[in-house]
């Protein structure tokens, strides 16, 4: 017997007035799965993201999490259940400390009231204290503690994307949406993130599906990867097959061997 | 003389308690409202009219206080209900729409009151003494009482916002402010924190106006006009969205100078002074839109630190 999927996408479609930035998709993940998602810029990896967490509902096609559809699901309520991410373009809470950008996150399950607060009830104190604590915690883990009270936007680059990994975390999740995580990292850090990734996904029970461009780091994390263009997915396999796959390599793959790089910037606002 | 500078503390503390409720809304949950008045208004009218309806002849002190309370409670409890019914439709509106709608409301509320018979209409409301009656011989003692009040109004409010603000239901505010797309993917509610906003703002403005009410006794609808949400703004503004030290001082600064210019101009020109706060406003918000102390609280900034404190060992040069 198979194991019931945590995601399920089905003939997903997403159109932007005539422009279709995600085209009849589909895409299975069974618990603890860690799949890649690539494909050239512009080919609609993030609108996949924002349609699953419920930034944009499908123009076509249904989405299920754990069986249950999420249409009409605010983003927040589709994190109640247990899906996270990451941003391309980092989205930190810059003004905030590193520290508090984690415990935010720890919203969705904070029991206390504003009374509590206000009160300062015995309640508060020990919710805020467990906060606090597996805020640390997750902070180590992603080595950021000694920037604990630092503004998030001091930060460098690197322990920014970090940073938003822990925070996504702090939600609980069962799926964790990753977009391009080692941007703009050099290698060791890329290396040191790898690490990370496949540390976590164990230690919290993760399912993870990834947007990336560095094909090393895909090939050598993912079990299973999806390759899209113009919307659509044009091969899905392992890295093996996908390496060797005609198509990914004209599409795609023949770019990068020739040392095209890709500019990453996007001309919208929504979240990428 | 006292007499003078208790009066005046007392109406300063009034506006402090007003501008750090809207400092909760614009400058923390990073949302820009112009209504703020509005809510002070529906304050002070609901303390006003429910001590009207239940004051007997000549109250004892044990029943004055009693109407007292009962009245402070009512005017927050108005406004904070007032927040609900404009919030809900306002706050899915973004940005300068939302900064319409709740100058609308603004309005709105000072035309309805201007109108209604039951509330005074346009020769405004006058309620009895309660906790002490002004007269010649107890001017000082009434203001004096009125000033402790209103000071333990802002202490209340600094020390509730505080909370709030340090509390992970605060930092979803702050959160919010921050960036809004973010806060919502990684499980804010933005509705139920903005409208909590809302609510904790208007409820404090309607504290503000009940003890408006009681210590003016007087109250005209043509003083809960848009000036006034405009000078509660600036205090906010200029003080630092997001800072509550920032909104304090700029408070009392504003003040003091807005009473100064009124007593050193000649009588023609005072109504101009009006005109360089609203001015003010857009040039603080075009120069330093940051406000003077931004984001921070006074003993964050530096020249806090160099008066009062030794340098710290982390500030302290390295050998
Ligand atoms: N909110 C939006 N409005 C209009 N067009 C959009 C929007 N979001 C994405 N697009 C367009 O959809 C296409 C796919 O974008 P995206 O999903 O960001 O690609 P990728 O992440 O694969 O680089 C692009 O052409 C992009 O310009
Ligand atoms: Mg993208």
């Amino acid at each position: 017997m198979t194991p019931t999927p945590l995601l399920h996408a089905q003939r997903v479609t997403k159109r932007f007035g005539g422009l279709t930035a995600v085209a009849d998709f589909n895409l299975t993940l069974l618990p603890g799965e860690l799949v890649g998602l690539i494909g050239p810029n512009g080919a609609g990896k993030t609108t996949a993201f924002n349609l699953i967490t419920g930034v944009y509902a499908p123009s076509e096609g249904h989405i299920t999490l754990a069986q249950q559809p999420t249409r009409g699901l605010t983003p927040d309520r589709i994190a109640a259940r247990g899906v996270s991410r990451t941003f391309q373009n980092i989205r930190l809470f810059d003004a905030m400390t590193v520290l508090e950008n984690v415990k935010t996150a720890y919203n969705l399950n904070t029991r206390y009231t504003f009374l509590d607060a206000i009160l300062r009830t015995r309640r508060f104190r020990d919710e805020e204290d467990l906060i606090h604590q597996r805020a640390l915690d997750l902070l180590r883990l992603f080595r950021l503690e000694d920037d604990a009270h630092a503004r998030a936007d001091s930060l460098a680059y690197g322990e920014q994307r970090r940073l938003e990994i822990a925070r996504a975390l702090a939600t609980q999740p069962r799926l964790l949406l990753l977009d391009e995580p080692a941007a703009g990292m050099n290698a060791q850090e890329t290396e040191e993130l790898m690490a990370m990734i496949r540390d976590i996904k164990t230690r919290f029970d993760l399912t993870i599906l990834l947007i990336e461009h560095d094909m090393r780091f895909v090939m050598q994390l993912c079990e299973r990867i999806i390759v899209l263009e113009y919307g659509r997915i044009i091969a899905e396999g392992t890295p093996q097959a996908i390496r060797e796959d005609p198509r990914v390599i004209a599409a795609y793959l023949g770019d990068a061997a020739e040392g095209v790089e890709l500019p990453p910037q996007e001309p919208h606002h929504a979240p990428g | 003389m006292l007499y003078y500078l208790l009066e005046h503390l007392t109406h300063m503390a009034l506006l402090m308690v007003l501008a750090l409720g809207l400092n909760l809304i614009n400058g923390y949950t990073g949302m820009f409202s112009l209504g703020h008045h509005g809510f002070f208004a529906v304050g002070a009218y609901a303390a006003g009219a429910l001590t009207l309806a239940v004051t007997p002849a000549a109250p004892s002190l044990g029943v004055g206080l009693g109407v007292f309370a009962l009245s402070a409670l009512g005017g927050v409890l108005a406004a904070a209900a007032f927040g609900v019914v404009v919030g809900v439709p306002c706050l899915r509106l973004r940005g300068d729409y939302l900064a319409i709608a709740t100058l609308g409301f603004g309005e709105i509320v000072r035309i309805i009151i201007q109108n209604t018979e039951a509330l005074g209409g346009a020769r405004g409301l006058e309620v009895p003494y309660l906790l002490l009656t002004r007269g010649v011989d107890t001017q000082l003692p009434y203001v004096a009482l009125y000033a402790a009040l209103a000071l333990l109004a802002v202490a209340a409010t600094v020390w509730t916002l505080r909370a709030v603000l340090r509390s992970n239901h605060g930092r979803a505010m702050i959160a919010i402010r921050e960036d809004e797309i973010a806060a919502e993917l990684l499980g804010v509610n933005l509705m139920k924190y903005k409208l909590a906003a809302f609510i904790l703002g208007a409820g404090f403005a309607g504290l503000a106006g009940a003890l408006y009410t009681h210590f003016t006794t007087q109250i005209e609808p043509r003083e809960f006009g848009l000036l006034k949400g405009i000078y509660i703004l600036l205090y906010v503004v200029l003080g630092g969205m997001g800072s509550m030290s920032g909104t304090l001082l700029a408070t009392a600064l504003l003040y003091i100078l807005d009473k100064m210019l009124l007593n050193l101009l000649p009588p023609e020109i005072q109504a101009w002074r009006e005109v360089a706060f609203a001015l003010m406003l857009v040039l603080v918000m075009i120069l330093r839109p940051q406000g003077i102390l931004g984001q921070k609280e006074l003993y964050q900034t530096r020249l806090w630190r160099r008066l009062f404190k030794r340098a710290s060992p982390a500030e302290a040069p390295a050998p």
